[in-house]
């Protein structure tokens, strides 16, 4: 049966969704908190505002060439060879992202549940899990990120709900944070939240409407921007803004502090990092499913189920590098910023020369 | 339309060719000698004389030579009797004028005008004598064989090139019982039986339609078993038609025993522990399957039916969820998916919370528990373990022995040994708790193969736990989320129902709406015509709700008179 399927718009929301909503769920606020103070919502919003941008750019590019990835059209536009260095450098950051990612998900493991397990083999567990899954199309792949989907909010959205009534509004006040306000740091660090929305320009050529991919996009970070908003008015609002900086993990001690069910589940963390876990796994799964892509396109093999499996121990070697938490929060801190400037200048480059050829009477679809 | 059909017969046929080109060569010519001695001794040489085949010579009209040719085994000797023989026997030449003149010259006429003589008589014999209703006429050989071990009866004439046959066919059946591994409360009490014939007017005489399209043809180089694909024409997709029969037609095994051969040689992924084709012994439910647009596939020797495309929700549904109220119907569900939860995770779930998140329970239930664990020697794990292999092992036991002693043995094993097993401190009562409802909750599923594919995928879930705890068991369910979202049966993804198709999901998936609600046939299916009802009656329907029950019965008249109501295309 050749019956093509494809993915409709509600799903590519869904994925986009869950792709963004991940491994920082825990830190977040606290991050929020050291830079923004009590104005972290706001930067919060101001963050989305600026990961949108990013996001049109790239959305715009898909449809205007149509079942093309930007690892395709970036050759189109600027050239073979400046395009694949471009595009070596867009898969070096997707797979140290993913493996970053893994290595921050082992250290919330061995810092909480597995105190006396080794590191190496939470990651690897998580690596070869995900390793598993992106033997897949692009197809499957969504529809595994749509299963998730309640999964992965719903119990975030309870654990809110439920710790809604702790909420102090004073806490949140002023709105607009105080003199100490990081703007910069504040603003990258909340849009680097949602860089996971890049996985949209391997959605596209696959869509059911391409147009409607803005709308699609548009809705999965409003998604995952409200879940990170509700949050970080609830932790902020229960703990205040002092407190939250120096928790490790806030929405954990949330998490921790709420129980369900007339005190049948007595302790809700234990499940709240079960949970947890299927956050990262989306997470990881869309970075490495683009990193096994990016790589695939770099030496043209027709998919990318190869690559996959070769990555895989990349991944683990780079995951191992950083000697504890703190050097892999700088190192995640950074890389954060570098695939920012990344994805937002290099769209931005492409939609600029796309616009000025076509100007100059190129007709390019 | 037909296209497809021509298209497989001609591979069938090209494949065939090809494939008894050696084995014909073996028996010597191709086609049937003019004299009847050589013709008769190749049959013999070929089947062997003293088996069942029987062969009968005789006379017509007391000067034309002939036989019958028969499998004793597969024929009805009455009819033959009655209607081949006897009118053979009685046929009277000079009945018709023209062929009067030849009387005399009989045995003197030379060769080719006698054997053109015969070959004229054997059409006359076809039209005049014989009361069968179905035959044919051929002089190739190696159909002949084939239509002489599929139970037709041969009639063969000395001096000539050409044999009739005649269905003839008689096999000893069993008669239509009660379906053993499907029962249910409300719904028919017939089920198929391995006679092809049999199975196909069970589902002939519940769809009258002419659109039933019924496809037959040998599958299997040795046992030639006749595999019949069913559907309905302008409802089922052409397009899984032409898949399912590509399909089919690809299979070149040496014998086909049962559906389950069949279904091995067409599912999508093979190595994996789901079913991807569902098979039924329930006439019914093969008609509402094809009533669906999916499409059947039976075999003769086996009284099971295959239904493809078959998804993930599809095993967990019963046909008494249908006759049965829909409210009813769908809580009876739910239960269902529970049961099957139940049986995957309550084991896994329990030895992980026992070994590494005890304070996920509330205190006094967990010191209950470790209470009752005192003096077990073996950790969770082990312990869990064991019980659960042991379990497994009495049910397969009481499957293979018979029902007086199964039901004993059953009864010997669950309470004798379980309690014996927590008196001698091998296991504490929560545990034997957990595993009977972990069995009882598989044997919930209607459907066999889909309950023991998860049963025994619950042993990895059990390791997993005991080694990573919760977040084990977390990576075991997304392995095999992940490879039930990536299979496929007949390029329909596996849990689409649960995924997508947001209609599906409302309407007949965890829960079943009113029968009238369902007004379009499954998308995911693509069927030709997707409209089961005209697309006003559902509204009508919601409306007479609410409506007073006077004005219900104003509206309906007024309904039915108005020549504008729509009505099916």
């Amino acid at each position: 049966m050749n019956r093509k399927q494809k993915i409709s718009t509600i799903q590519t929301a869904l994925v986009v969704a869950s792709t963004t909503f991940g491994v920082g769920v825990l830190s977040f606020p606290r991050v929020m908190a050291q830079t923004a103070g009590s104005g972290a919502p706001l930067m919060t919003v101001l963050g989305l505002v600026l990961a949108l941008f990013g996001l049109w750019l790239v959305t715009t590019l898909g449809q205007r060439f149509r079942g093309q990835t930007i690892f395709d059209y970036g050759q189109a536009l600027i050239g073979r060879w400046p395009a694949s260095a471009v595009n070596l450098i867009l898969f070096i950051f997707f797979t140290v992202s993913a493996a970053l990612s893994s290595r921050q998900f082992g250290d919330v493991l061995s810092i909480v549940v597995f105190r006396r397990t080794p590191i190496e083999v939470s990651i690897i567990l998580i690596l070869l899990t995900t390793a598993f899954s992106c033997r897949r199309d692009i197809v499957k792949f969504s529809y595994i990120h749509i299963f998730y989907f309640p999964f992965i909010f719903v119990p975030y959205l309870v654990i809110m709900l439920v710790s809604l009534q702790k909420i102090d509004v004073l806490n949140l006040l002023p709105l607009t944070g105080n003199n100490s306000m990081k703007f910069i740091p504040g603003i990258t660090e909340s849009a680097s939240l949602f860089l996971g929305s890049f996985i949209i320009t391997i959605l596209i050529p696959h869509m059911q409407k391409p147009k409607s991919a803005m709308k699609s996009s548009l809705f999965g970070i409003i998604i995952s921007g409200g879940a990170y908003l509700v949050m970080i008015f609830s932790v902020l609002g229960i703990y205040g803004v002092e407190e939250t900086k120096v928790l490790l993990y806030p929405t954990l001690e949330l998490s921790r502090s709420i129980s369900l069910g007339g005190g049948v589940l007595e302790r809700f963390d234990a499940l709240f990092i079960v949970i947890w876990f299927i956050t990262v796994y989306t997470t990881l799964y869309s970075s490495y499913y683009l990193a096994s892509y990016a790589f695939s396109r770099l030496f043209r093999f027709t998919d990318q189920r190869l690559t996959s499996s070769f990555l895989l121990p990349f991944m683990l070697a780079i995951a191992l590098l950083p000697l504890n938490v703190f050097q892999t929060r700088s190192i995640v801190h950074h890389t954060e910023f570098t695939g920012l400037l990344l994805l937002t200048s290099y769209p931005l480059l492409l939609k600029l020369i796309s616009l000025f050829r076509r100007k100059g009477g190129i007709h390019l679809e | 339309m037909q296209k497809w059909s021509e298209n497989y017969r001609a591979y069938a046929q090209k494949k065939k060719l090809s494939r008894e080109e050696p084995l014909s060569g073996k028996r010597g010519p191709h086609f049937l000698g003019t004299l009847l001695d050589e013709n008769l001794a190749q049959f013999e040489q070929s089947i062997g004389a003293n088996g069942d085949l029987a062969v009968r010579e005789f006379q017509i009209a007391r000067r034309y030579r002939a036989a019958l040719v028969f499998l004793s085994s597969m024929t009805d000797q009455k009819g033959i009797q009655e209607n081949i023989l006897k009118p053979l026997m009685l046929w009277r030449e000079n009945e018709s004028g023209d062929n009067g003149g030849y009387e005399d010259s009989g045995d003197s006429v030379v060769s080719d005008s006698s054997a053109s003589l015969e070959n004229s008589l054997i059409d006359r014999l076809w039209n005049e004598t014989i009361y069968i209703n179905e035959g044919q006429k051929t002089s190739d050989l190696s159909l002949l064989f084939n239509l002489l071990t599929s139970g037709h009866v041969l009639l063969l004439l000395d001096r000539c090139g050409e044999a009739l046959a005649f269905a003839m066919r008689q096999i000893e059946k069993r008669g239509i019982e009660q379906p053993q591994t499907e029962q249910v409360i409300r719904g028919a009490r017939e089920g198929f039986i391995e006679l092809l014939d049999t199975n196909l007017s069970l589902i002939r005489y519940r769809l009258q339609s002419p659109d039933l399209k019924i496809e037959t043809g040998p599958v299997g180089q040795r046992t030639n078993s006749r595999v019949a694909v069913c559907y309905l024409n302008g409802i089922a997709d052409p397009e899984l038609v032409e898949e399912a029969m590509l399909r089919i037609s690809k299979i070149d095994f040496d014998g086909i025993i049962d559906a389950g051969y069949i279904e091995q040689f067409i599912e999508d992924q093979p190595i994996s522990p789901f079913p991807q084709v569902q098979n039924t012994e329930r006439p019914d439910k093969a008609v509402a399957a094809l009533l669906e647009g999916r499409v059947i596939i039976m075999v003769d020797g086996s009284s099971f039916a295959l239904i493809v495309p078959a998804l993930f929700d599809q095993f967990f549904q019963t046909v008494d969820d249908y006759s049965e109220r829909f409210i009813i119907g769908s809580l009876v569900r739910i239960i269902r998916l529970v049961a099957l939860l139940f049986s995957l995770f309550f084991p896994s779930l329990y030895v992980s919370v026992i070994s590494y998140n005890p304070e996920l329970l509330p205190t006094d239930f967990a010191v209950a528990i470790s209470g009752g664990r005192a003096g077990v020697p073996f950790p969770a794990v082990l312990e869990v373990f064991i019980m659960e292999v042991s379990m497994e092992i009495l049910r397969e036991a009481t499957i293979r022995l018979p029902q007086m002693i199964g039901g004993a043995l059953s009864i010997v094993g669950v309470l004798v040994v379980g309690q014996a097993a927590v008196s001698a401190g091998l296991a504490s009562p929560i545990t034997v708790v957990i595993v009977a409802l972990t069995t009882i909750g598989s044997f919930a599923t209607p459907a066999y193969n889909a309950a023991i594919a998860l049963r025994m995928l619950r042993f990895p879930l059990i390791l997993l736990a005991g080694l990573f705890g919760l977040y084990g068991v977390m990576i075991g369910t997304i392995l095999i989320i992940n490879h039930l979202l990536y299979l496929e049966s007949f390029g329909i993804p596996y849990l689409f129902t649960l995924v997508t198709g947001m209609r599906e999901r409302l309407t007949d998936t965890v829960i079943r709406v009113p029968l009238w609600w369902m007004n379009r046939r499954p998308s995911h299916l693509h069927p030709v015509d997707a409209t089961r009802l005209p697309d006003g009656e559902t509204q009508s329907y919601i409306d007479g709700i609410f409506r007073t029950k006077e004005r219900a019965h104003e509206q309906e008249a007024k309904n039915l008179n108005d020549p504008n109501r729509p009505r099916r295309r």
